[in-house]
């Protein structure tokens, strides 16, 4: 029931975007800011609870929700066995998160994209703990959450200072001052605005949530840490592109990231064995692609990447979900192998995807990342070449994972290979469609070198990032099939070789060497807990147990204590003796009279 | 003049209703009556009947403040006998004297309130001494009662002579060579390193008089020793009377030459108000506390001789007022019970609700707790030296000090309210009671409309 | 006459209550509480220019020239509306608790509901003080008569630490009225005063007064009586300690101090920000270490503290506007947090985070409330709180009145991060998790605590979607704070 109405009202709302769509595709379309009400305002500053409507954010709300879409019918299926407060729970939280995100790209100012953001960091932390029963569940939630709220204060010191510059927040207003503004702000403004990306999109130094956040359900980790959210700091950065063409440091700085991103990741994917991982790190090196193409001002092609990466990615999650599901919840590749006998449909949608992220042509991965790479190559050969190692790993660890789990004979259980079956419909029905638009996803962005103005997305977006484009077009034809060609060979080449070697003899042993840092991630998080984690709580239980207890609060009873001290002894005083008091009473007349001389001088 | 002669008289009735009267009852029935009759009369003075038309040849001066003041002492010595009548009585077996020494006593203060010539200042503050000497020591069969009443006499003969000497040095500083306030501090005698010897002089036996450190060392073991039932008097009503004489003294003498005394008032003060609130804290039964307390009240109330301002005079007839009824309620609560200590006090709030509450109003108002009359008192005394300024250290130091007097009376208040305990039996009746609420209702009065008390100083008859 | 009848009601009510019946005096601090409610919100109701919000008659006039006067303006109506909010929500929701002798209990918080009240409507420094110091009684017999084990040692030292406080604001107050032309304490006259203090004066004068509202709010390092009292006293009273009481610390400083000594508040202004943003960082952390969840508690209100008070010396209107927002929204949080705690030490017999866990199975309703309340106090957008906090720090950021306002901002911006990692800590280990033996047999909450809970997440929820009507009613106080006080030109 509450599968039924989760998906229902998704499919709304991929209807009305697909309204809008036909809308925003008149060439006669002006961008549209619809405002609700007043949302905050103290003196000046004004920030209206607006939306906003252009080609960009029209491209998000199709993928956000026809993906959505198609994820809310999967999970149907896939989330049976829960209990059904837990399953109504499950898409609500799935709901609330499509609603955060299409708040998020269709926000007309920084705060309500701002708002958006959070919303889906909260969802994504929601429901990476959604099986809270597990303690472990709980951690990679909260560590996701923490390390996002890391980069949204990035985010929001970048919003402060804006407000400040601009005294507005909306798109359209600080857009329109940003020329006024010294280069140095833009570039920390813009750089600012990057962390806050590198903690969403999970990019080097705030991307290890990602790989842990794959302990949500597996459509989860399809949706929201593949498809989209994860996209939402190249969004972001895309819709903010007029300050980034104003700050050629943070464009390299984004660029950079985004190459160190992808051969990180993508060596540590070469290594892993959970199946989940190895798509987890390749997203990771995947987002890597998008900023370096940001990074050179390439906003089209990296928005392209987003919307194919979408397609492929989304299916490849949703295949490994069926997998595992027929698996009884194995997700360790070394126990599986041979799976296309019993999973056909899973096999061959897995191939397709495999196929479109390792880019070969014409798969939708070939164009969007070709493009990428190629404006890369404008800006700088070297970025070129990185992208195109990056490249090349992705195609053997894919196949790699490829061969394992569905070539050579099976390695599990017997109870598990009697388990296995393929998936019911509601589960394999999206992944025929994800597979078919993962393959013919990429003729919506096919080169000019192909065919003149062929390349739809390019002129859809034209009017958002009119002006923004560079390199991509300086460099001549020949040169530019001269690099599709190589990178295509080499990445066959590649494929031909891990093919037959993970199916023959897959690796099992534990890696040794470098291969073992790979493993390991490159002990990254160990680095992190040693640098950061645990002097916070060492400096945490200092000020707890030595500041707290024994300075300030004993500064405050110590003060009570000297009274009493002093009360003890001043008793003294009080001897009882006749005497002792006279004796007194005369010293303090004597020390009257002393003052008085004193005071005649 | 009406206060002086008619609680003359009635000490000499008091004396000899022993005779007459062998019931303790009639007797403290009889000095109910006659201490109405004495407040009836100050009201009348104060209100412009003066019945005895005597020539003082101007040695006496009766003025509003004054008088005032003899109407407040006496009112509450009323209220002192009404909660402490029977206890004043069974301290030994000669009650109508006992009687008859307070009467007396209560002379000498109207006649301290408004002297105006040392020798009647030295008159009237013998005439209070000497009967307290007996009165501390009339617990006859007591021995501390008599080490306390034999101390007490040792050092207050002392301070007399300091007194006389320092009159002495006065009057030959003075030009005219007279006894008369208004003649002292003018011409060659002002600040003459003989007048100033004087003033000295007389300052530091003023100081033991009203106990302010460090003159103040007879107080704790007077106190302690004394019944408790003399202790609440001489605590009060006594030190209150001879505050004001000290505030006549500096105000009528010395009032124009204050900048070269302030420092001695400054010094005794701060003494009095470390020493007062220090040791307080630290002592063990709430008698011997409430001693100390007393000690570190007049720390504050010295602020007011420091400035002698309009707010001195209207704050210190509060203070006196207010400290005194607060005082006299605790004691009369205090003198019904066995255990002096603090634990004595220990679960009482559910055994005597009215009495425990009643207490608490009390130890609020001396603690200087906003809506209690002792806030006001206190404020009044920060407010007179606020307005002089260029004291403010003193100011800050005397509230620091008040801070810690919060603590050894919240105390008591702990041990009533918050501690486990059973309450020691006290036998307390109704009326008792009632008049315990009635004190407590004047603090709470005076703490919302301090006018009640200080208008009275303005509304002159002639 | 709406003043009046806000004070006198509770004050008469506590009154009569001390005569009740244990059993009748709750429902009777009830029905007084709500009819204090409804009073506050006609006196919302009425045009602020309107007679019946003002009160004044003399008081004391002889020498001490003080007028028993009493106003209902932007600043004082947000917090009056909190306070008599606040009290049906704690009496409400603890109603279950049975109190020994439960009549002075009750008579004595509708006393402090009168003293609270007292302070935000007086309109005249002696009255001013005269309330602050009643407000602070009454909770002082409740802690300490009806707290925990340790109770008396820990709320004495609340009470001297506070009551020493506010000695050095009285003698502030009594300097400021012998400036003030024709010697008055109304505050007027006060708003007058600075201009003949000379800047010199006004430094150290600042740091007479300001003790006061340090002590109160708390601001490091005059913190340390603040999480043993909560810690003892009973929840109910620690409801109103952490919900209405601190927030007399900042109103303090917004209406006493800020305007009436402009100088020395922007001469100190980089001080106490420092000493904030230490105290917002350090009780954070301090926080992350706490097994007890009331000091938990405790401690996160340190550091939310902090933001106000560092957004008040920021002297902005985004940040001003901020904090009069957030001062309501972080009362009604964090009576909702202790609310919560309150249902868990009552059911389980302790607070220790570590002897709880796996109520989410057990509790469902009783999860989703605190979930959202802690959102809600981690400042998550769409909630109450993001809106505060955004004014505040976008406040500091912009402020002209010191030169390190991004260093202020990014610093104190840190506590965002802190304050996830230790909300999220204690949801994660008290309600997530395998239940253990004590949780095992949990049973999820009643209907009144749902109707309060929900009540709490409704605020929270329509303020944070739909903040307009508090940032209209604060709108004109803040213009007005703003003139008064300085800003470098």
């Amino acid at each position: 029931m509450a599968g039924l109405i989760g998906s229902v009202t998704i499919l709304a709302s991929f209807i009305v975007s697909t309204a809008i769509f036909f809308e925003v595709k008149q060439a006669a379309f002006q961008p549209v800011t619809i405002t609700l009400f007043q949302f905050i305002h103290a003196g000046k500053l004004s920030i209206p609870f607006s939306f906003l409507v252009d080609p960009l954010s029209t491209l998000f709300l199709l993928i956000i929700t026809g993906v959505g879409f198609l994820i809310h019918v999967y999970s149907t299926a896939y989330m049976k066995e829960e209990n059904s407060a837990d399953y109504a729970k499950y898409f609500c939280y799935l709901n609330l998160f499509v609603f955060s995100m299409l708040l998020l790209v269709l926000g007309a100012n920084f705060v309500i994209l701002f708002i958006g953001w959070e919303g889906v960091g909260l969802c994504s932390y929601l429901l990476i703990g959604y099986w809270f029963k597990n303690l472990d569940y709980g951690n990679a939630a909260k560590k996701a959450f923490v390390m996002n709220r890391i980069g949204d204060l990035g985010f929001l010191i970048a919003i402060f200072a804006i407000i400040q510059q601009f005294g507005s927040v909306s798109f359209e207003e600080v857009f329109k001052q940003a020329p006024t503004a010294s280069t140095g702000f833009i570039t920390c403004v813009t750089l600012l605005l990057f962390i806050g990306a590198t903690g969403k999109s999970a990019q080097i130094p705030l991307y290890t949530w990602l790989p842990d956040a794959m302990a949500g359900p597996t459509p989860v980790s399809a949706l929201i840490h593949a498809a989209t959210m994860v996209t939402a700091g190249i969004y972001m950065i895309a819709r903010s592109h007029v300050l980034y063409n104003m700050a050629p440091v943070s464009q390299t700085v984004v660029a950079i990231t985004g190459l160190a991103t992808i051969i990180l990741a993508a060596l540590i994917a070469v290594k892993q064995n959970d199946i989940k991982k190895v798509l987890a790190y390749s997203t990771v090196s995947q987002l890597g692609y998008m900023f370096l193409g940001l990074g050179v001002g390439a906003y089209t092609e990296a928005v392209f990447h987003v919307l194919t990466h979408a397609f492929f990615k989304a299916l490849l999650f949703l295949c490994a979900g069926s997998v595992i599901h027929a698996m009884s919840g194995e997700q360790d590749i070394r126990r599986m192998g041979g799976l296309k006998k019993w999973l056909p449909i899973t096999h061959i949608t897995f191939l397709m995807g495999c196929l479109a992220i390792a880019g070969i042509p014409p798969f939708s991965g070939f164009f969007s990342k070709d493009e990428i790479l190629t404006a890369a190559y404008g800006k700088s050969p070297v970025y070129y070449i990185i992208g195109l190692v990056g490249a090349m790993i992705t195609a053997f660890y894919m196949f790699r994972l490829y061969a394992t789990t569905f070539l050579g004979n099976f390695r599990g259980t017997e109870n598990q290979q009697h388990h296995l079956h393929e998936s019911p419909r509601a589960i394999t029905i999206p992944l025929v469609i994800l597979a078919f638009l993962a393959v013919v996803g990429g003729f919506l962005g096919i080169p000019e070198l192909f065919a003149k103005n062929s390349n739809w997305i390019g002129n859809f977006l034209h009017p958002v990032f009119s002006g923004g484009e560079h390199g991509a077009e300086s460099i001549p034809a020949s040169t530019e099939w001269m690099l599709m060609g190589l990178s295509t060979v080499l990445v066959i080449i590649v494929v031909l070789y891990s093919l037959p070697r993970f199916s023959k003899k897959p690796e099992l042993g534990e890696p040794v060497g470098f291969a073992k840092w790979m493993a390991d991630k490159f002990y990254v998080d160990e680095f992190y807990d040693a640098l950061i984690v645990r002097p916070i709580n060492a400096l945490a239980d200092f000020f707890n147990r030595i500041i707290e207890k024994n300075v300030i609060d004993g500064l405050v009873n110590g003060t009570g204590r000297l009274v009493q001290y002093s009360s003890r002894q001043l008793r003294y005083l009080q001897s009882g003796q006749v005497g002792g008091y006279v004796l007194l009473m005369v010293i303090g007349m004597v020390v009257l009279f002393v003052v008085q001389l004193f005071l005649r001088k | 003049m009406n206060s002086i002669i008619t609680s003359a008289v009635l000490g000499v009735i008091m004396m000899f209703s022993g005779i007459f009267l062998k019931k303790n009852s009639s007797i403290v029935a009889l000095a109910i009556l006659s201490i109405l009759l004495l407040l009836v009369m100050a009201a009348m003075d104060l209100s412009g009947y003066h019945f005895f038309p005597v020539d003082t040849h101007n040695m006496l001066d009766f003025e509003p403040f004054g008088l005032l003041f003899n109407c407040i002492a006496f009112s509450c010595t009323l209220a002192y006998f009404l909660l402490n009548g029977r206890d004043i009585a069974a301290i030994g077996n000669n009650p109508g004297e006992y009687f008859a020494l307070i009467f007396f006593v209560l002379c000498g203060i109207s006649i301290a309130s408004s002297f105006s010539s040392l020798l009647m200042l030295f008159i009237g503050i013998e005439i209070i001494s000497i009967p307290l000497y007996i009165l501390t020591g009339s617990d006859k069969r007591n021995l501390k009662s008599n080490e306390a009443s034999l101390k007490y006499f040792l050092m207050g003969a002392f301070s007399t002579g300091l007194m006389l000497l320092g009159i002495a040095f006065l009057y030959g500083a003075s030009d005219k060579g007279s006894f008369f306030l208004e003649d002292l501090a003018l011409g060659r005698a002002a600040g003459s390193p003989m007048m100033m010897t004087g003033l000295i002089l007389l300052t530091s036996s003023m100081a033991f008089k009203v106990s302010a450190a460090p003159f103040h060392f007879w107080t704790p073991d007077v106190y302690d020793g004394a019944p408790t039932v003399v202790t609440s008097f001489m605590a009060t009503i006594v030190k209150a009377g001879a505050f004001i004489a000290f505030i006549r003294l500096f105000a009528n003498a010395f009032g124009d030459i204050k900048p070269d005394w302030r420092i001695f008032i400054a010094i005794i003060a701060v003494c009095t108000l470390f020493i007062g609130n220090i040791t307080a804290v630290f002592q063990q039964s709430v008698k011997r506390m409430l001693a100390y307390s007393s000690i570190a009240q007049v720390g504050f109330m010295l602020l007011a001789l420091l400035t002698l301002n309009t707010y001195a005079s209207e704050g210190i007839i509060l203070y006196t007022a207010v400290y005194s009824i607060s005082t006299i309620g605790i004691f009369a609560i205090l003198v019904r019970m066995k255990d002096f200590s603090f634990e004595g006090f220990n679960g009482m709030a559910r055994q005597y609700p009215v009495v425990a509450f009643t207490a608490t109003i009390f130890l609020l108002s001396l603690a200087g707790i906003p809506l209690t009359g002792g806030f006001l008192a206190k404020y009044y005394m920060i407010a007179s030296v606020m307005q002089i300024g260029s004291w403010l250290w003193l100011v800050i130091f005397a509230l620091l000090c008040a801070a810690i007097s919060v603590y050894y009376y919240f105390r008591v208040i702990q041990a009533m309210y918050f501690k486990e305990g059973v309450a020691q039996h006290l036998e307390i009746s109704p009326a008792f009671q009632a008049m315990l609420i009635l004190l407590a209702l004047i603090v709470v009065l005076l703490g919302i409309f301090p006018e009640l008390l200080i208008n009275r100083l303005y509304i002159i008859y002639v | 006459m709406v003043p009046v009848l806000l004070i006198g009601i509770p004050l008469l009510a506590g009154l009569i209550g001390f005569s009740l019946k244990d059993v009748a005096a709750k429902k009777w601090a009830l029905f007084a509480s709500l009819l204090v409610l409804g009073v506050s919100i006609t006196g919302i109701c009425l045009p602020p220019s309107s007679k019946a919000l003002l009160f004044n008659t003399p008081w004391m006039m002889n020498s001490l020239g003080t007028h028993f006067a009493l106003g209902m303006d932007g600043t004082g109506q947000i917090l009056c509306l909190l306070t008599a909010l606040s009290f049906p929500i704690i009496f409400i929701s603890t109603w279950k608790e049975q109190y020994k002798n439960a009549k002075n209990f009750f008579s004595l918080m509708l006393l402090s509901l009168a003293g609270l009240l007292g302070v935000f409507l007086a309109m005249d420094a002696l009255v001013f003080y005269f309330f602050w110091e009643l407000a602070l009684i009454p909770v002082y017999f409740l802690a300490s008569q009806w707290g925990g084990e340790r109770r008396i040692a820990a709320t004495f030292k609340f009470f001297i630490y506070t009551f020493l406080g506010s000695l050095m604001m009285l003698i502030g107050i009594i300097y400021i009225f012998f400036q003030t032309t024709n010697h008055s304490f109304s505050l007027a006259a006060f708003y007058d005063a600075h201009m003949h203090i000379n800047s010199g004066t006004q430094a150290w004068l600042f740091w007479l007064i300001f003790i006061a509202f340090a002590v109160k709010m708390p601001i490091f390092p005059f913190h340390t009586w603040q999480p043993d009292t909560y810690e003892q006293a009973p929840t109910a009273v620690t409801m109103v300690l952490s919900g209405l009481m601190v927030k007399m610390g900042v109103f303090g400083l917004l209406r006493w101090l800020a305007p009436v000594l402009p100088m020395g508040t922007y001469m100190w202004g980089d001080t106490v920000s420092g000493l904030c943003i230490i105290g917002m960082i350090y009780a954070s952390l301090i926080a992350m270490r706490q097994d007890d969840l009331k000091r938990l508690v405790a401690y996160s209100s340190i550091a939310h503290m902090g933001l106000m008070c560092l957004a008040v010396f920021a002297t902005t209107d985004a940040g001003i506007q901020g904090v009069l927002i957030q001062m309501f929204n972080h009362g009604i949080n964090i009576i909702g947090l202790w609310v919560i705690v309150f249902l868990i030490e009552k059911q389980f017999k302790t607070r220790k985070i570590s002897e709880l866990g796996g109520l989410a199975g057990k509790a469902p309703v009783l999860t989703t409330m605190l979930v959202i309340i802690t959102l809600a106090n981690i400042a998550l957008p769409l909630t109450n709180a993001f809106i505060g906090e955004f004014l505040m720090f976008s406040g500091i950021y912009s402020s002209k009145a010191t030169t390190y306002n991004v260093v202020f901002t990014v610093t104190a911006a840190i506590t965002i991060i802190l304050s996830a990692v230790y909300m999220l800590n204690m949801v994660q280990r008290v309600f997530y998790g395998p239940a253990n033996a004590r949780t095992e047999n949990a049973v999820d909450i009643g209907l009144n605590e749902k109707v309060v809970l929900g009540f709490i997440v409704l605020v929270i929820l329509i303020l944070g979607v739909y903040p307009e009507p508090a940032i209209r009613l604060t709108q004109t106080a803040v213009e007005s704070l703003l003139s008064k006080m300085y800003v470098k030109p």
